[in-house]
Order: C-alpha cells, then sequence, then structure tokens
C-alpha cells in the first residue's frame, strides 16, 4: 500500500477525490478505498473529512478499537451525528463494553435517522440481560425498518434460541436464509436449530468433510444437551470426537461438562 | 591411398576440436525477455504470454511491470486477470481494486471487476457493478462538451507547480449530519476531469448530493479553499454482532447464554429438591459454528465455574518425570488442569482414587491411559502411578 501510495505522488496527474473513496467504502471496496486514503493522507489532506474516512475504514473493516476511538473524536466535534453515534455505539459491542454500547445506541435510537442496525444491536444487549421483552421490542422495530435484512432475522432466531423456543427459531432462521442464503452463519444457527428439533442425530452428508460434520454432531450435543436429553448429547459428543482425526477439544470439553454436570446432579 | 589420407585428416581435426573445447554450450532462450525493459514491453509481453495460456509466464512479466511502475494500471489489471485465470479470486480482487484506486471512474477496469465477480457466482455484487459502470456512463454523457470551469479561490495559474487543496462544488452543501442520512445508491455521480499541470476543478452537472474534496497531489501545498462539511453517505457495514453476557440467571431451566462473540454457555441448574446445593451451576458448552465467527475459550470466570476439580497425579515409581509426562499426556486429550506431586511410598500398580462424582471421570481418564483397575472411593480425584504406568510405552519417559 505504501508503495502504491508512493506511486499515487509519483504519478503527473493523479487527482484523488475522497469522495472517490468514500464511494469505495460505501459498496465495499476496502482496499481501494484505503488506497486512495492513503494516498490522500500521504498528499497532506486533512481534517474532519478525512479522519470520518478513517473511522468509517476502522467500521467496515471490523477493527472496532480503532472505530470506536475515532468516532468518540469525531462526535466531540459533531455530537448530533446519528450515524456517527449508531457506529460508535456498535464498535463498542463488538468490544464487550455494553454499558457504553447500549448508552450510545440508546442514544442513536431515540433520534431520527436511527437505522435497523441500532435497534439489532440494542436486541442483542437485551438478549443478553435475559430481558426478552426488550428484546422482541428492539428486533420488532428493526424488522420494521429493514423487514428484508437477513440479519435481522438471525439475531431475532438467535434470540430465540437463546430462550429454548427451537421450533419458532427454526422458522426464523429458515426465512433469514430465505432472505440472504449467502450467510454462513445464518446457515450455522439453523442447523442448530434443527439438530435440536432433529429425533437422530446428524448423519454425514455426501461429501462432507471430517472436520464439518464433526462440528455438526457437536452442535447438536449442544443442542441436545440443553434440552435436558443427556445421553444424546453424549453421544453426540463422542461422535464429534470420534469423527475427525484430529483431537477435537471443544467436544471433548463439551462432554466433560455434560459429565460433569450429570455427576454434580447426581450428588 | 588417398583415401587412407583423408580418414587421417578428418581423425585429426575431430580429435583436435574435441581438445580445444570448440563445443560451445548455449543456453536455450527464455520465454521472457531478459535486461531492462520498458513497462508499456513488459505488459505487452504478458498478454502476449497470458493470450499463449501460458498464466504463469504472464503473472511474472506483469510483476516486472509492477515492479518498475508501481503505478501501472494495465500491469495491475493483467495480474488480476492472471490470478483470475487461477481461480485465486481473492488476489485478483486486491489487484483490480488497487488498480481502481487508481483510476476510480475507469468503465473498463469495473466491467472487469463485474465480471470476475460473475465467474465467482457473485451475480448480485456484480450486477451492482454493472449499475455503477451504467451510471457513470449516463454522468459522462450529460457533461457538456467543454464544461466551464469554474474558478476557484486562490487557484494558482496552471504552469504553477503548487498543489491545491480544490474544493469542487458539484452540489449544495449540506448541514453537518443532524438529520437522517439516506442510505447511499450504488450510482456514483461523479466525474473527475483531471487537469494538466496545476489542480483545475470542474464543476459538472450531476444529481445527487456528493461532495467532492479533492487532493492535487502535487509538491507544494497553497493556502486551501475552506473545507465545507462533508455530506457523509451510510457505508455498508457489517450486521452488528450480538455479544451476550452472563447475567444473573433470571429464567429456571437450561438454558443457551451467548457469553462473548464465540462463546455460548448451557446454563443449568442444580436439581431443585436438593435444597443444600442451590446454587446454580453454569457450565460452558461451545457450539462447533456458532452465531459469532470468531471462537474463542471460555472466560476465567465462568470457566472456574465449570470446571472439574483438578486432577493430582503423584508418582509412585520413583521414575523421573512420570507425572509430569503423564500430565502432558493428558493434556493432549483434553484432561487439563492437573497438578504433580510425589507419592510417598512405591507402588508396583497404578491406582486411581475418585469421589463419587467424578467416578466417570476417573473412568474417562483410565481408558486415557489403559488402566484396567476399577477407581477406588476417595476425597479427591488422584492417580498414584506405579511402576506398570513407567513400563507403558506410551508413559514412559
Amino acid at each position: 500500500m505504501l508503495l502504491l501510495a508512493a506511486a499515487f505522488a509519483a504519478a503527473s496527474v493523479p487527482d484523488v477525490s475522497l469522495a472517490e473513496a468514500r464511494h469505495a467504502l460505501t459498496v465495499g471496496r476496502l482496499d481501494q478505498a484505503r488506497t486512495m486514503i492513503a494516498a490522500a493522507v500521504g498528499a497532506g489532506a486533512t481534517g474532519a473529512p478525512v479522519d470520518r474516512l478513517l473511522a468509517d475504514l476502522a467500521f467496515a473493516q471490523g477493527d472496532s478499537e480503532r472505530s470506536a476511538a475515532l468516532y468518540s473524536a469525531l462526535l466531540m466535534q459533531q455530537p448530533g451525528d446519528v450515524v456517527m453515534t449508531e457506529r460508535a455505539g456498535l464498535s463498542r459491542l463488538r468490544l464487550g463494553r455494553l454499558r457504553e454500547a447500549e448508552a450510545l445506541l440508546r442514544r442513536a435510537s431515540g433520534r431520527p435517522g436511527a437505522s435497523w442496525m441500532t435497534w439489532n444491536g440494542l436486541g442483542a444487549i437485551a438478549d443478553g440481560r435475559g430481558d426478552w421483552v426488550m428484546a422482541d421490542d428492539a428486533y420488532e422495530r428493526a424488522a420494521q425498518l429493514a423487514p428484508n435484512r437477513a440479519e435481522v432475522a438471525n439475531n431475532r432466531g438467535w434470540s430465540l434460541l437463546l430462550r429454548g423456543q427451537w421450533s419458532e427459531a427454526e422458522a426464523e432462521l429458515t426465512r433469514g436464509v430465505a432472505l440472504d442464503p449467502a450467510i454462513g452463519r445464518l446457515a450455522n444457527n439453523l442447523d442448530l436449530a434443527r439438530a435440536a428439533l432433529a429425533a437422530a442425530l446428524p448423519a454425514r452428508r455426501a461429501s462432507e468433510t471430517d472436520e464439518s460434520w464433526s462440528a455438526r454432531l457437536n452442535d447438536a450435543g449442544v443442542a441436545a444437551a440443553v434440552r435436558g436429553e443427556r445421553t444424546r448429547a453424549i453421544a453426540a459428543f463422542s461422535r464429534a470426537i470420534d469423527a475427525r482425526a484430529q483431537w477435537n477439544r471443544r467436544a471433548s470439553a463439551n462432554l466433560a461438562a455434560v459429565e460433569h454436570s450429570a455427576g454434580s446432579e447426581q450428588r | 591411398m588417398n583415401r587412407g589420407i583423408v580418414i587421417v585428416i578428418a581423425a585429426t581435426a575431430a580429435a583436435s576440436c574435441a581438445g580445444t573445447g570448440d563445443i560451445a554450450v548455449r543456453a536455450l532462450p527464455t520465454p521472457l525477455a531478459t535486461g531492462q525493459r520498458t513497462v508499456s514491453f513488459r505488459v505487452a509481453e504478458a498478454n502476449g504470454q497470458f493470450a499463449l495460456g501460458n498464466v504463469a509466464l504472464a503473472l511474472e512479466s506483469y510483476r516486472k511491470a509492477l515492479r518498475d511502475d508501481p503505478a501501472s494500471v494495465d500491469a495491475m489489471v493483467g495480474m488480476a486477470a492472471s490470478y483470475d485465470a487461477m481461480g485465486r479470486f481473492d488476489v485478483s480482487r486486491r489487484h483490480y481494486e488497487a488498480a481502481l484506486a487508481i483510476e476510480p471512474a475507469n468503465r473498463d477496469l469495473l466491467g472487469r471487476l463485474a465480471a470476475s465477480l460473475l465467474q465467482q457466482g457473485r451475480a448480485a455484487e456484480s450486477a451492482a457493478i454493472r449499475l455503477e459502470i451504467a451510471s457513470r456512463e449516463r454522468t459522462v454523457a450529460v457533461v457538456p462538451s467543454k464544461p466551464a470551469p469554474i474558478p476557484v479561490a486562490s487557484a494558482p495559474p496552471p504552469a504553477m507547480r503548487t498543489a491545491v487543496v480544490a474544493i469542487r462544488p458539484t452540489a449544495p452543501i449540506p448541514a453537518p449530519v443532524a438529520a437522517p442520512v439516506p442510505p447511499p445508491e450504488p450510482a456514483f455521480v461523479e466525474e473527475a476531469v483531471a487537469p494538466v499541470g496545476a489542480s483545475v476543478t470542474l464543476a459538472l452537472p450531476v444529481a445527487r448530493q456528493v461532495t467532492a474534496v479533492t487532493v492535487s497531489l502535487l509538491p507544494a501545498r497553497e493556502p486551501a479553499a475552506p473545507s465545507p462539511p462533508v455530506k457523509v453517505a451510510r457505508a455498508p457495514v457489517a450486521p452488528p454482532v450480538p455479544v451476550k453476557i452472563a447475567e444473573p440467571v433470571r429464567i429456571t431451566g437450561p438454558r443457551l447464554e451467548r457469553l462473548s462473540l464465540g462463546e455460548v454457555a448451557l446454563v443449568t441448574t442444580h436439581n431443585s429438591t436438593n435444597a443444600f446445593a442451590p446454587r446454580p451451576f453454569v457450565s460452558s458448552l461451545a457450539p462447533s459454528r456458532p452465531q459469532v465467527a470468531a471462537l474463542s475459550r471460555p472466560t476465567k470466570q465462568l470457566a472456574s465455574l465449570a470446571r472439574p476439580s483438578p486432577i493430582l497425579l503423584l508418582n509412585a515409581a520413583r521414575s523421573q518425570g512420570l507425572a509430569a509426562h503423564t500430565r502432558r499426556y493428558l493434556i493432549a486429550r483434553g484432561f487439563t488442569g492437573a497438578q504433580i506431586g510425589d507419592a510417598p511410598r512405591v507402588r508396583a500398580t497404578t491406582l486411581i482414587i475418585a469421589p463419587a462424582a467424578d467416578r466417570l471421570r476417573a473412568r474417562r481418564i483410565a481408558r486415557a491411559l489403559g488402566i484396567l483397575t476399577r477407581p477406588v472411593e476417595g476425597k479427591r480425584l488422584t492417580l498414584v502411578l506405579g511402576r506398570d504406568a513407567a513400563a507403558r510405552r506410551v508413559l514412559g519417559s
């Protein structure tokens, strides 16, 4: 990137437009945006627009530590910016700083222009507290703002999983997968819900790798354990351990946890 | 007689030739030209190799071109196409984006990126880029043939080699964002007209509100016009990742709780009939592919609640390192947290002592170590390693 930035400086007529960099960021071409911003900064561009771009870039790249710091600094100058407030909150949510995240997201939600992401984040925070009423309300608002966002369906489905409402979770996650089949996370969560509802342990799919099958067996074990089907859970974890040539530490830890739980209850 | 003379002469000549080393060994000609070549030569050479299907050679030549001119868009595009041909779409995308960073309005480049995405089956993204191309084409079509330049305050004459931070007021500049920000449109409206020499900014008839801050990369800088607040379009961002924390249990019965970005916990409670053990039991159960991408170990606090009591490994064989070796062996099989020590007396056979609650774990450890004896009732899970353990190949130090 430095090389490219240097190339910009050496080029003859290299008008670097921050608007183009912003556009690249908007459409998800992060490498392009990063290079263009670096070139602009190298050419002496400074100020709030550049800081804002850097914050947005960090946010899009998932560098939550950096984006949280940058948005905080920018919010000092523009405290009324709802998008920055929202993203500052979401950055803190990713960092696990839930109290700060909730304060920022609540502030954003009280202003016109709050997006579905604000409410989705508030729903996740409510799930963490087990406040299902607030979670339902937040996801409902998120769904109203963005009825076709698979991410909202995913989070709502996950919330239902947390409550043990497997059938409802499966329906919600199925709807989410229909909206966006490309989100692997959604498909995994749907697998988890289906594993909980299935009578038998998952069968190996055609040309499925050992690792994937082992992972699905482990998921089925987790679901069974949550439902109180301890024998089934132990069977699933054991098969998950056997399914892989390498030692499955996670399944082993889960097996130990379930066995320990059984031992504790006997005591 | 004459024939004999000819044979002798020929033999002598052959011998002398071999002796003086006249047989030259020459390298076969390489497919790529050696020596210093121009960038355009390298790119053309690479294009030729690419057309012949020699992707690796083409890549090599493109790389040489890029080394000589790191801003060569042609070389970047060639490299991207080569990686596309190799199925390395992740790398090809980087090269396309690097090229677009230099020529963001290049519709041919955008078209190539769209084709690459389509090749990967990412039809929606490809279509979005096609829309962007169409939008840029429309923008170009409405540009007057000779747009009148808008004089920029303190803009230097073209001959001056001073840099100008020029503001391109393409649309009414909005106030700092306090109102809802409309989501960005896939289309893009700005068409930069590259000036020659110093920065000259032209106003283009555009339809949407996009404020461009143009930075001209020239050696020196001159006081710039004040930068107006930039209207910020909302970038597409990853969905917020729900983060769950373990809080005081509010509902009864077992349930899943998300503890961190990558961790799910199974929260259960003791049997309600056990009046002496009302403390909730929290154990961590981690799905293989949880809702969030990153997987992490349980937090210490929660793990400590779930962690079984440590195993005590006592060396009763007087074999140095036996307990430590066994601990490593057990750790590799998932039994962590063992403590080691020496037994007061030497034992011939290994003994397992376990409380009733740890009987299952004791059996699993015994199985892992290949010990056939049944656990003996005791207060703490203890493994007294006898000489038989030292003799085992798997445990032998």
